[in-house]
């Protein structure tokens, strides 16, 4: 705008690059610190870097049990991820589309898992998974990961189904169509983006999962996390931010890609059944 | 128009019915096994003493772990209280006055899981940690007495806070956006500037959005355990999670870890109940 | 009241050029109307005089004063929205009294100007009760709230953005002549915009006619509406019809066979014969005669013979389809002509030719 001398937009311009190093500093400082610790090969106090670097935590990390762990906490992704898209997605149609008594008593029951402290949960779920047997075995981090992430698919769902115009479903019955292939053919086919980024959520949730995999898994189900979790609380920080930074990789990756996604029109019901 | 009750003359009826239950009832068993009843085994569990029903279990947690009870609850409103000034104040600005580069950065603490934040943190904010470090180059500490940030309340704040205000600012600035723009018009024709216009119509015309953010993000706190494990006091007070953690994998005590349990949920109960009761004296 | 002068506003989005170089000069005291299309910029134009837009360049003075570059409290803009934009989180009294609230004036002087200022937009004195808010009221009353809240700053120009087209129509022509009596009491200097011609010519003292960022345009509803000089103008204003017709062998406007008598090619460009030329009349000005009909000369410019077949009714009217060549003519007549010849004659001063190939 015509009138402002240069020497306050100078001000500004200060200000603004300030306020950018201010705010990287804050949010990448700790993630650059994980960076540093991996490259560390010798570090003492009070140097502000690391006296040797290289890449030797990460091949010790890759020889040692982290592969395990990687390969582990992915196939128990991609199960989850199966499972609750194969679970939630006919349910939220039927949610979205028929009258179903307790309909919103059925959406909050899937808060459950993530409403309340799930630690003494998982305490008492234990006793009765090693009844059945599937206590420190993949099936069981499966099924807890399952009953916590459905809320992430099923309420997702919902509202993608509720936004398919229902004329379309009729146009297919009004030819002969059962519902069944009315939903194979019409409303799944078009909920599609929906399936998948819910399936991105719940894979992003399970791949990080924590607390459910050190209870219900231990001692032979690692995964990422717990591996970390490990490592960190036995001091080996190098190793532990190695897993760290591999751990946080998917989730980088999903913001780079799909941050466009997380717009404003999509979230301002977040929460609203 | 029910086209498909038309057709099949309402002979479908039935087998519909029995279709909508196979689809329902899975999931929902599924979920009322894992959590529902294992919830309700940790109320009856946390009432046995021995064999025998007693309160037992509570006195006992009351007394000797109510500092720890006061502690979580305390930090999880100190972060909430954070988060909630942080993603407000900054979410507002960023909705009036658009910058897609702070918008991406402050996206990336979402994708970052709590376990991951726990480490980082740690090493971050050791005594002889990154932060101390730059610190001591510019010389605000001494080199010879860095101070201890990851023990105690501040390094668990500090990682919660960090982690749950970009989830928040997310929430929060969507509710924000879905505010009718001409009102922010109007308001600047009358002479509201940034700050005005936050205070005197984002926050209010988005209070229940708010309030929802802020609930969610209270119980993750209150129920938080990676983080809180990595950060705990070896011998001070602890969040209540530990406590739990310890008294299953050390003492063995099941019941007293339930009774524990419970009184966290009642924590963790307690702000969405009230929540729920002023939405319901609202409407 | 000061005068308000705008001089060469320009601005652009990105390719499209909203507002062309607009020079408009608002007399003290007047109601101005901003006429067009959508997207003529008539909107651009009031928010950039309210302060929400930065102008490209060009200046603005209200008064001696340069705003250009001043925020909205800070020049003396008020402005009415459409939608009303009224806070639905605040009282009725609290909308009405924010601006005076953050101008930090005293609160018995806001009771008594909010007081003041609901009498005088017509609003019962409950509005003012604490517990009301605007989405009780109804359509017409909210838009008498957002009047009454631009007003009570007592502000140098009020702007007003198509106020009353979110209303039903018999509320609509009520409320604009109240708007048009509020502002002629108050004195204040106004500028309104619109879409709606019968609205425009009905409330205010200047028009202002807009097409593509450009005014096109300046005048009293009379001049406007009788006397468009230009074939945007001629073709906008008024129900016109457009024709197609020729300059015959010996120079004259020829209408599918009838000559046009007197009606001169606009800008007195020489046309030259079998050259294609664009005639626009307006179909209220199409006289339904009876077949026996003789035309007083010299007024009559065209006199068509027809056969009255097509018609329908309008409520109070009888709307005439008559054909000529591919080219159809529409004819409004309170008598009722059935299956008959009839003759049509237009005035020379309502009929208006220009060349083809002329840009409006």
């Amino acid at each position: 705008m015509s009138g402002t001398s240069v020497f306050s937009k100078g001000i500004r311009l200060t200000g603004r690059l300030l306020l950018y190093a201010a705010a990287l500093f804050l949010i990448l400082g700790p993630l650059s610190s994980l960076v540093i610790w991996s490259l560390a090969e010798q570090w003492h106090w009070p140097a502000m870097l690391p006296q040797r670097w290289g890449t030797m935590y990460w091949e010790k990390a890759f020889r040692g049990e982290l592969m395990n762990s990687f390969v582990t906490g992915l196939e128990i992704a991609v199960i989850v991820t199966g499972v609750v898209i194969v679970l939630a997605v006919p349910l939220a149609y039927v949610l979205a589309r028929f009258h179903i008594p307790f309909k919103a008593l059925i959406l909050v029951l899937f808060l459950f898992p993530q409403a309340f402290p799930s630690l003494p949960v998982f305490a008492n779920l234990m006793t009765l998974f090693y009844r059945w047997d599937i206590a420190g075995k993949v099936s069981g981090v499966v099924l807890v990961q399952v009953g916590a992430a459905l809320i992430y698919s099923l309420w997702t769902m919902v509202s993608v189904f509720q936004s398919v115009p229902r004329v379309l479903e009729d146009a297919a019955y009004s030819m002969g169509a059962s519902r069944i292939r009315a939903f194979f053919d019409v409303s799944l086919p078009l909920a599609v983006p929906g399936v998948v980024a819910s399936g991105i959520l719940v894979f992003l949730y399970s791949l990080d999962e924590f607390t459910g995999t050190l209870l219900i898994g231990s001692p032979f189900v690692k995964t990422l996390p717990v591996q970390m979790y490990l490592s960190s609380m036995g001091y080996e920080m190098q190793i532990a931010s190695v897993t760290s930074l591999i751990i946080s990789i998917p989730g980088i990756l999903f913001l780079l890609l799909f941050q466009r996604f997380l717009k404003a029109e999509y979230l301002s019901s977040f929460g609203r059944i | 128009m029910n086209y498909s009750a038309v057709l099949n003359g309402g002979r479908g009826k039935t087998g519909e019915r029995l279709l909508g239950a196979a689809v329902i009832l899975p999931p929902v068993a599924l979920v009322c096994t894992e959590y529902v009843y294992p919830f309700l085994m940790s109320v009856h569990s946390s009432l046995l003493k021995d064999g025998r029903f007693s309160a037992e279990n509570y006195s006992y947690s009351l007394s000797v772990y109510g500092g720890d009870i006061l502690f979580t609850a305390f930090v999880s409103a100190l972060s909430l209280a954070l988060v909630l000034a942080l993603s407000v104040t900054i979410g507002g600005y960023l909705t009036l006055r658009r910058n897609r580069f702070l918008e991406f950065l402050f996206k990336v603490p979402l994708f970052i899981p709590f376990v991951v934040v726990g480490h980082a943190m740690r090493t971050f904010l050791a005594p002889k940690g990154l932060l101390n470090s730059l610190l001591s180059q510019i010389g605000v500490i001494d080199i010879n007495h860095p101070p201890d940030f990851i023990y105690g309340a501040v390094g668990i704040v500090i990682s919660l806070t960090w982690k749950q205000f970009s989830f928040a600012l997310l929430l929060v600035m969507s509710s924000f956006e879905s505010v009718d723009k001409s009102y922010l018009e109007a308001a600047r024709t009358f002479g509201a500037g940034t700050c005005r216009q936050i205070l005197n119509f984002l926050i209010p015309l988005t209070r229940s959005s708010i309030g929802v953010t802020a609930v969610l993000i209270l119980t993750s706190f209150l129920q938080n355990f990676s983080v809180v494990m990595m950060m705990g006091n070896s011998g001070g007070s602890q969040h209540i999670m530990v406590d739990i953690y310890n008294t299953i994998t050390y003492l063995n005590d099941l019941p007293l870890a339930n009774a524990l349990g419970v009184i966290s949920y009642l924590l963790a109960l307690g702000p969405a109940i009230l929540y729920l009761k002023r939405e319901m004296e609202k409407a | 009241m000061v005068e308000i002068r705008m001089e060469n506003i320009v601005k652009k989005y990105r390719k499209t050029t909203a507002l062309d170089g607009v020079t408009l000069t608002l007399k003290p005291g007047t109601m101005t109307v901003v006429l067009g299309p959508s997207g003529c910029g008539k909107t651009t134009l009031l928010h950039i005089l309210a302060g929400l837009l930065p102008a490209d360049s060009g200046k603005l003075f209200f008064g001696e004063k340069d705003v250009t570059t001043l925020r909205p409290q800070e020049r003396g803009a008020a402005l009415v929205f459409q939608n009303y934009a009224l806070w639905p989180h605040m009282s009725v009294f609290d909308n009405i009294a924010y601006g005076l609230r953050l101008k930090k004036v005293p609160r018995d002087q806001i009771v008594s100007r909010v007081d003041e200022i609901t009498k005088l937009v017509g609003l019962p004195e409950e509005v003012l009760d604490s517990r009301r808010h605007p989405t009780e009221l109804s359509g017409g009353q909210q838009q008498r709230v957002a009047l009454a809240r631009a007003l009570v700053v007592s502000p140098s120009l009020l702007l007003m953005d198509e106020p009353l087209s979110n209303l039903d129509a018999k509320v609509r022509s009520r409320l604009r002549v109240y708007i048009r009596d509020v502002q002629k009491r108050v004195g204040i200097t106004a500028l309104y915009v619109t879409h709606d011609q019968e609205e425009a010519f009905s409330i205010a003292d200047t028009v202002v006619l807009m097409n593509r960022g450009k005014i096109i345009q300046t005048g009293t509803s009379e001049e406007i509406y009788d006397h468009p000089e230009s074939r945007f103008a001629a073709e906008f204003i008024g129900d016109s019809t457009v024709l197609d017709g020729t300059v015959s062998a010996d120079g004259r406007v020829c209408f599918e066979g009838n000559d046009i008598r007197g009606v001169p090619i606009h800008s007195n460009t020489t046309a030259k014969p079998g050259d294609s030329v664009q005639i626009i009349l307006r179909f209220s000005d199409v006289k339904i005669r009876p077949a026996s009909f003789e035309p007083k000369e010299p007024e009559t410019g065209l006199l068509l013979s027809a056969f009255a077949k097509e018609h329908m009714y309008i409520g109070a009217k009888y709307r005439y389809v008559f054909h000529f060549g591919e080219q159809t003519v529409l004819a409004d007549s309170e008598t009722e002509y059935r299956d008959e010849p009839v003759k049509l004659s237009i005035r020379r001063d309502a009929i208006r030719i220009y060349k083809k190939s002329e840009a409006s």
